[in-house]
């Protein structure tokens, strides 16, 4: 079994004061979904239900809306645990429904359900540790400049390479992100696609950047199962701003080790 | 004052692939630059296990992020172990191994865990030798009499941070504190 780090993304939800709204995820063809984990941007306190393949619904969120002392999903990069998770067939649609509980109405959230496609070994790209090696811990930093944006007209940087350098593969374990000038860390208005070295996703759409690439809360995002990257290739990086007024420099950072194949 | 840093092993191998902010080595209660209002604060954990070997060094590049201040001061933390061979006596006897306070995983049992944390993985001492806690703790700080007026004004490049003779030593965690900053002479506060 060969697992893939996989964002399913659930954007522009809305839910009026102390109501309700249903949304259907398709998930992608190409390989059945583990889903472990949900996240949110965007989005006051709220309660959710899921129903699985196995047709249980499972309820979530921040648990006594009466006293909204448990806020467990008041904060963004703060992931409801799916335990043990919940295992979703390829190409079927994800029942999801959102509620408000506090009475503030949600405009314009969004919702990403992290989890791990499973593959065949061999039927998807990626490369794995070797036999025997060392470990190097070691960052990449990447700066960015990116302009403002609207809605409307989105500034996008697409295709961004993250090189690796030629003296030894990488594994990332953790994303971080740091604005150096211009705008403020804006994790409304900024959002961000990983792809591998061949353009394919590690998300079904834009994922926003703090629950990816977060700011000033180590340890950072974790990025489960790691993500190994042979020496001299590259991740790829959409980056995509809708807000501020002026041009930001951001730097991206992956944490991780540098693995070096050992002789003998 | 926010810096930019890299930090280079003891074989001189730089442990990032250029200048990166300073939060994404450690955390820190006052980036910001504000007095620290958060107490107690943590090193972040590094994993693997950095290996020094007694009386190198490690080296750091650091860059400000902006002009205008007219001192900069922060501290980086190493924490860790030093490993020392157990003392002989004179009567030929060995010191007994000081206790690990690492706790030791069951060898067998049914009720293995699927996860290990990353403590457990670390190096542990061969025989004869043990391990002792240890912190290095190394200040850069500067005060320029008319403000720092450019980015290479304060910056500086393989900064050793010089380690002790007497052992060994695995870095296992690193924390920066970064102090509240003063604005130049005649700057608005």
């Amino acid at each position: 079994m060969l697992e893939r780090h996989q964002d399913y993304v659930i954007r522009n939800i809305t839910v009026p004061n102390f109501g309700s709204a249903q949304f259907n995820l398709l998930l992608d063809p190409d390989a059945p979904f583990a889903l472990r984990c949900l996240l949110s941007s965007g989005i006051g306190k709220f309660q959710f239900s899921l129903f699985g393949y196995d047709q249980k619904r499972y309820m979530g969120g921040n648990g006594n809306p009466a006293t909204v002392l448990d806020s467990l999903l008041d904060q963004a990069s703060l992931p409801f645990i799916f335990y043990p998770q919940i295992t979703f067939p390829s190409q079927v649609a994800m029942q999801v429904t959102v509620y408000d509980v506090v009475g503030a109405g949600i405009s314009n959230g969004v919702l990403v359900f992290r989890g791990t496609k499973l593959y065949h070994p061999g039927a998807v790209f990626g490369p794995q540790y070797p036999p025997k090696f060392t470990e190097l811990n070691f960052r990449y930093g990447y700066p960015f400049t990116v302009g403002q944006g609207t809605t409307g007209a989105p500034t996008v940087l697409s295709g961004q390479p993250l090189d690796i350098q030629s003296d030894a593969d990488f594994v990332v374990r953790m994303c971080s992100a740091f604005n150096t000038a211009g705008d403020a860390y804006d994790p409304t208005g900024t959002d961000v696609i990983l792809r591998d070295q061949y353009g394919k996703p590690y998300s079904n759409d834009w994922v926003p950047i703090d629950l990816l690439f977060p700011q000033n809360v180590p340890p950072y995002a974790t990025i489960y199962p790691e993500i190994y990257l042979a020496k001299n290739t590259q991740l790829l990086l959409d980056l995509r701003r809708t807000s501020g007024t002026q041009s930001d420099d951001i730097t991206l950072v992956l944490h991780g080790s540098k693995i070096f194949e050992a002789q003998g | 004052m926010n810096f930019q840093i890299r930090l280079r092993n003891a074989y001189g191998r730089a442990l990032d692939n250029t200048y990166i902010p300073m939060q994404a080595y450690a955390a820190s209660p006052n980036f910001s630059g504000a007095p620290i209002a958060a107490q107690p604060w943590q090193a972040t954990p590094w994993f693997p296990e950095l290996y020094c070997p007694a009386n190198s060094a490690l080296f750091l590049d650091y860059e400000p992020l902006a002009t205008g201040d007219a001192y900069y001061s922060f501290h980086i933390y190493l924490q860790g172990i030093k490993r020392f061979q157990n003392e002989t006596c004179k009567d030929g006897k060995v010191q007994p191994p000081k206790t690990s306070k690492v706790a030791t995983p069951p060898a067998t049992g049914p009720a293995q865990p699927h996860y290990t944390p990353n403590f457990l993985m670390y190096s542990r001492p061969p025989d004869g030798w043990h391990d002792e806690p240890f912190e290095y703790v190394f200040t850069f700080q500067q005060t320029f009499a008319a403000g720092i007026t450019s980015i290479a004004q304060a910056s500086q490049q393989n900064t050793p941070m010089q380690l002790d003779p007497d052992a060994d030593f695995y870095m296992r965690g690193i924390a920066i504190l970064l102090d509240p900053t003063i604005a130049a002479p005649g700057a608005p506060v």
